[in-house]
């Protein structure tokens, strides 16, 4: 399994740089693949905050979902990995003792 | 002077990429020793996830395997969504290759390897107005690489030897990263609508493909449905 993870996470980095990209791709790749990363994080985030245990669950008894909202918002103004991280676990912790 | 003055800079040049990767570091520790922990929980062996931090180098990735594996995956979703998740990378790569035409082509393949998503981002905005670009951005990643494999290893430690605690709040770890990542790669409304489309088909998938497919699906879905508006418009 590490070696198919670090075949597919090594050759889609070194492959472009190393071979300058002078094949120019189809306009149409280009563009689907400029959505692939807003997309694919989208798609992972979404079930961990909409679904507990196997069920979907938009309740206030959702915690994750509650501490999503002021974490996005410290996203977009922090713009930082780090202030997100800990703040929204921050925020997560706020929520558990309430 | 000619050669003590190219190996002067070239020190220059390693140091300062090093000081560049010291905020990347320091965003790695936190989610580096969280994925130890979290990888251990999962009953993963330690060997495997410091592995994973020296081979795949690719922490969203690593921590969506571990994830994917503590819902029981099988090893091809596993490196399929691994793939996808890193696909963006594609890009980065071939934007950063406009930056050396210069550099050593012995040094491309390395280049490649210490490419993230922090790494392109500081990288991107630095590069511009160096000499030795490529050393300088090899300097920066591989500082950053070392980062990442120390804080992992600083977890399995942690989660191993000193406590073997559960913080219900360490597991939301990924979905708070998953939410930063997506904040970074937006760019223009349509990003948020192909987003938003995502995230209602991923939960919809959820319930009808097993296995975690959902999320390849909903993610190619989205993206072509994206550019099918976009050329609509």
């Amino acid at each position: 399994m590490i070696l198919g993870m670090t075949l597919v996470t090594y050759i889609p980095r070194m492959l472009p740089v190393t071979l300058l990209s002078k094949v120019k791709l189809p306009d149409t790749i280009i563009s689907i693949l400029k959505y692939v990363g807003p997309a694919i994080l989208a798609s992972l985030l979404a079930p961990a905050l909409f679904i507990t245990e196997g069920s979907l669950n938009i309740t206030l008894n959702n915690n994750y979902l509650l501490a999503a909202i002021p974490t996005f918002f410290t996203a977009y103004f922090s713009r930082s990995i780090f202030t997100t991280v800990f703040l929204g676990m921050f925020y997560l912790y706020i929520l558990t003792l309430i | 002077m000619g050669r003590e003055f190219f190996i002067l800079s070239y020190k220059n040049t390693i140091v300062s990429g090093f000081k560049k990767s010291i905020p990347v570091i320091i965003g790695y520790i936190p989610i580096g020793i969280s994925y130890g922990i979290l990888a251990l929980n999962t009953n993963l062996s330690p060997y495997l996830i410091v592995g994973m931090s020296v081979f795949v180098f690719a922490g969203s990735s690593q921590l969506i395997a571990v994830n994917m594996l503590t819902a029981q995956a099988a090893i091809i979703p596993v490196i399929m969504t691994t793939f996808l998740v890193n696909l963006r990378h594609i890009l980065m790569s071939a934007s950063l290759s406009l930056h050396f035409n210069k550099t050593p082509s012995k040094l491309l393949p390395f280049i490649g390897f210490v490419i993230t998503d922090e790494s392109f981002a500081i990288g991107n905005t630095l590069i511009k107005e160096r000499d030795n670009k490529g050393l300088f951005f090899l300097s920066m990643g591989l500082s950053a690489y070392l980062g990442w494999v120390i804080s992992s290893l600083i977890g399995v430690l942690i989660g191993r030897y000193i406590l073997n605690f559960e913080i219900p709040v360490i597991d939301f770890v990924l979905p708070a990263m998953f939410i930063i990542l997506l904040i970074m790669q937006i760019r223009d409304k349509m990003d948020v609508v192909v987003s938003i489309m995502a995230a209602i088909l991923s939960i919809i998938f959820f319930f009808i493909f097993p296995g975690n497919w959902n999320i390849i699906i909903a993610t190619l879905s989205a993206a072509v449905i994206g550019v099918i508006v976009e050329n609509a418009i």
